[in-house]
């Protein structure tokens, strides 16, 4: 298990958990992002938000957010 | 309406009433504009500056009212957006709910479906974007998901008005039917199960309960911890204590039990029973992808080319809003120097009166010196429209995320900023994007300083008339960006004075890129550019005649202006006139910052809308002159003033007092009278410092 943001760009994983705070969790749920969903990173520079595809959808999430979205990486 | 509701029941041959929810982006509107057709009207719901569209569209012989719900992607508190849009569904209980669902997105957009369901309302699916959807290689069993889920499914391509007809057969169908189109509800395991009933027996047992939309679905926020739910119920509730102490104990239990917070658990159910759904209902046949827009966010959010790339495309943008401009503007302002001259003509030289003063200088030469600047602005919303809907604007707050980070602000600040450059009031209105308040009022307060399309009007007056075309295009970026810069430096200010604390975390959807449809594009062209012009309509007429009042009388002595040539006349009956007196009164304070009475005078003016400014320099200096050759402004102003007084005025307009509306709407939305307060003081303090820093140096020099 490892923060979102340590994955490879291009490469798929799993989230295990969500740890933001309680509103942001859920909006994170609502929004697609929630544990046991897959996602790709698609784009990680070396700060600012990443891009992450999860489903049909593309988001947008702030480096700090995607701090605490744990995943584990699958292939 | 209330007459309308009642003969709207669910029995009757009345009105049909249907509340339109979805996800944002799943082509809501489009399907909205697509039923109602040019049969719409917008307001405001009372209280929270949510935007409310209504709309209606006949059916057999039926008369169908559809209001369209605020784009949300749940039904919880955290936003104004989503409480309004189960408020209406629970208030006006309207007889059916349509959610228009992006097809090729489906689990996502389906959890907003299982929450619908929990409202007890019957529900109709729209499955949009179904070519998209065939494109990406689903094969989608309707009848046997409609069978699943137990609602009526209609499938639609929204641009191109596929499956209107059935989707218009299938409301009035539930409308005459409700049972067909009661949704089944997500059953959330024996242990949160067990919680619920709990709940949901001393709710029952409890006198004040509310019937309505159900006790579970009372018993589901309790246990999710939804606050507004909460608040109204310890007002309604017989004993509240009593409630409660049951769902925190519920709350403590199922997290000790299971180990996650019940929210969690509750939407980790949602998702489940949607899949499991799924899993039987869709097939998908091709495997994702690089898509083309994978390829188009390669290089618009590349680290290195993002920026060029977007300041090349703010660039492009107002290159391109001047330029086509250009002959509007000419013919505008043809129509109404033909205006003036006829209306003049109705009174025989020499018998000129104040009424024809009145009409000619004050509402013909006030509305025009605005109306003329309306193909720009319009011109700058249609910019903006292409960039919304094309899919660009999410990513411009992606990659502006970052900077806006540095400053404090979060990455949909961005969005309220770049509106802000045609009109800072809906950019306000539009900071309810942002869920922290601090993030909010950040935004909302230094929003002025994003130079609104009614500032460009004075830029557009000054530049070509002191500086050579060649400096022009310059120099207009240059204004704006120094707004820009400004803003950004009173953010950090605010951030980390009044505002401390951490930003909310950026989550955005970046849409798919899309051609942009000309229908749509237009629509919400249409409707800003519409914002617009109602405030130039009433707001403008009616300050272009009060400060034609101010600016005639009291009317000199008549000795005083004896001998005169008319110009001389002129200035002195202005000077003698109430805004002269405010202007000359102001003018040794303002005069270190490179205004006269005259600008002062004007500027007084602007405080109703800036777009006045120009109306009012006009009047200052053409008053009296009707029955000349008047020489147009730029000369006179030429004449006046020095390159540098005008790009102190310039400066000054962008920095100091907003408008009279954007501090009302300020007021509005931040629900205090402290904020649009500080804005006004602040800003204007801020624009003498700066502009008076300008002056002198520029004086050195
Ligand atoms: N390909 C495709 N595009 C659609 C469909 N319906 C709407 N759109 C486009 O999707 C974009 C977003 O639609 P809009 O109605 O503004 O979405 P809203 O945010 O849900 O209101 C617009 O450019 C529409 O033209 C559809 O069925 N298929």
């Amino acid at each position: 298990m490892m923060p979102l943001t340590f994955l490879q760009p291009d490469s798929m994983a799993r989230v295990t958990a969500v740890q933001g705070g309680r509103g942001a969790t859920a909006r994170l749920a609502a929004m697609g992002i929630y544990p046991g969903v897959v996602v790709t990173l698609k784009r990680c520079g070396a700060g600012g938000p990443v891009i992450v595809q999860a489903g049909g959808s593309r988001f947008g999430i702030g480096r700090g957010m995607a701090r605490r979205i744990m995943v584990k990486p699958v292939d | 309406m209330s007459e309308e509701r009642q003969s709207g029941g669910k029995t009757g041959r009345g009105r049909i009433r249907v509340a339109l929810a979805g996800n944002p982006n799943s082509g809501k509107t489009t399907i909205f504009n697509a039923l109602t057709g040019a049969r719409q009207h917008v307001g405001n719901y009372p209280g929270v500056t949510v935007e409310r569209k209504e709309g209606r569209f006949c059916h057999g012989d039926r008369t169908v009212d559809v209001v369209d719900l605020p784009g949300t992607y749940s039904l919880t508190a955290y936003s104004p957006e989503e409480v309004v849009a189960r408020d209406v569904i629970i208030e006006e209980s309207p007889d059916l709910v349509v959610h228009v669902i992006d097809a090729s997105n489906l689990e996502r957009n389906l959890y907003l479906a299982t929450q619908l369901a929990e409202l007890s309302v019957p529900l109709v699916l729209v499955f949009n974007m179904t070519d998209v959807a065939q494109a990406r290689g689903y094969e989608i069993d309707i009848a046997h998901l409609s069978e699943l889920l137990r609602v009526p499914i209609v499938q639609t391509v929204g641009h191109r008005r596929e499956g209107m007809e059935e989707l218009k057969q299938t409301i009035l169908d539930v409308a005459n039917d409700p049972a067909g189109a009661k949704p089944a509800t997500v059953h959330y395991g024996a242990d949160i199960e067990r919680e619920l009933a709990k709940i949901v027996k001393l709710l029952k047992s409890d006198g004040g309960c509310p019937s309505v939309p159900g006790l579970r679905w009372l018993a589901t926020k309790l246990l999710e911890n939804d606050e507004v739910v909460r608040e109204e119920l310890k007002k309604q509730l017989g004993d509240p204590a009593r409630v409660f102490s049951q769902v925190d104990a519920s709350r403590q239990h199922l997290e000790r039990e299971i180990g996650d917070d019940p929210e969690v658990l509750i939407a980790d159910h949602r998702y489940g029973y949607i899949s499991g759904a799924c899993q039987e209902a869709v097939r998908s046949t091709v495997e994702s992808r690089h898509t083309i827009s994978d390829r188009i966010d390669f290089v618009v959010t590349n680290r290195v080319l993002g920026l060029p790339i977007f300041l090349l495309m703010m660039y492009l943008v107002f290159k391109l809003t001047f330029t086509l401009a250009e002959a509007p503007m000419g013919w505008t302002e043809a129509l109404f120097a033909w205006m003036s001259k006829t209306v003049a003509g109705f009174w025989p030289a020499g018998s000129e009166s104040a009424l024809q003063s009145m009409l000619v200088d004050g509402v013909i030469g006030g509305v025009g010196g605005v109306l003329v600047f309306l193909p720009v602005i319009v011109l700058l919303f249609l910019a903006i429209a292409i960039l919304e809907d094309s899919g660009y604007m999410a990513r411009a707050a992606f990659l502006m995320d970052r900077v806006m980070h540095k400053i404090g602000l979060h990455g949909k600040s961005f969005i309220p900023m770049l509106l802000g450059f045609g009109c800072t009031v809906p950019a306000i209105m539009a900071t309810r994007t942002l869920e922290n308040r601090r993030d909010r009022l950040t935004t909302m307060l230094v929003l002025p300083l994003i130079s609104c399309g009614a500032r460009l009007p004075i830029y557009a007056l000054f530049i070509p008339a002191f500086f050579p075309k060649r400096a022009q295009a310059p120099l207009l970026w240059g204004i704006y960006l120094i707004g820009i810069v400004l803003a950004v430096l009173l953010a950090k200010l605010l951030r980390s004075t009044l505002f401390r604390g951490e930003t909310a975390p950026f989550v955005m959807e970046l849409p798919p890129y899309r051609m942009p449809t000309i229908r749509s594009t237009l629509t919400h062209m249409w409707e800003r550019a519409w914002l617009f012009l109602r405030k130039a309509g009433t707001v403008i007429v009616a300050f272009s005649v009060l400060l034609w009042v101010l600016t005639s009388y009291p009317k000199a002595p008549e000795e005083n202006v004896r001998g005169l040539d008319p110009q001389q006349a002129a200035s002195t009956e202005l000077s003698y006139s109430v805004a002269g007196r405010i202007g000359h009164g102001l003018e040794p304070v303002m005069e270190n910052v490179g205004f006269d009475w005259k600008t002062t005078t004007a500027m007084i003016g602007a405080f109703a809308a800036k777009e006045i400014f120009v109306a009012q320099l006009g009047i200052v200096h053409a008053i009296g002159e009707v029955d000349e050759e008047s020489l147009p402004l730029r000369e006179v102003l030429r004449r006046e003033y020095t390159p540098l007084q005008a790009f102190c005025i310039m400066l000054f307009c962008l920095i100091s007092v907003p408008c009279m509306v954007t501090i009302a709407t300020t007021w509005r939305e931040s629900g205090s009278w402290k904020w649009p307060a500080l804005q006004l003081v602040g800003l204007t303090v801020l624009a003498y410092v700066v502009t008076f820093a300008v002056y002198q140096i520029g004086m050195l020099l």
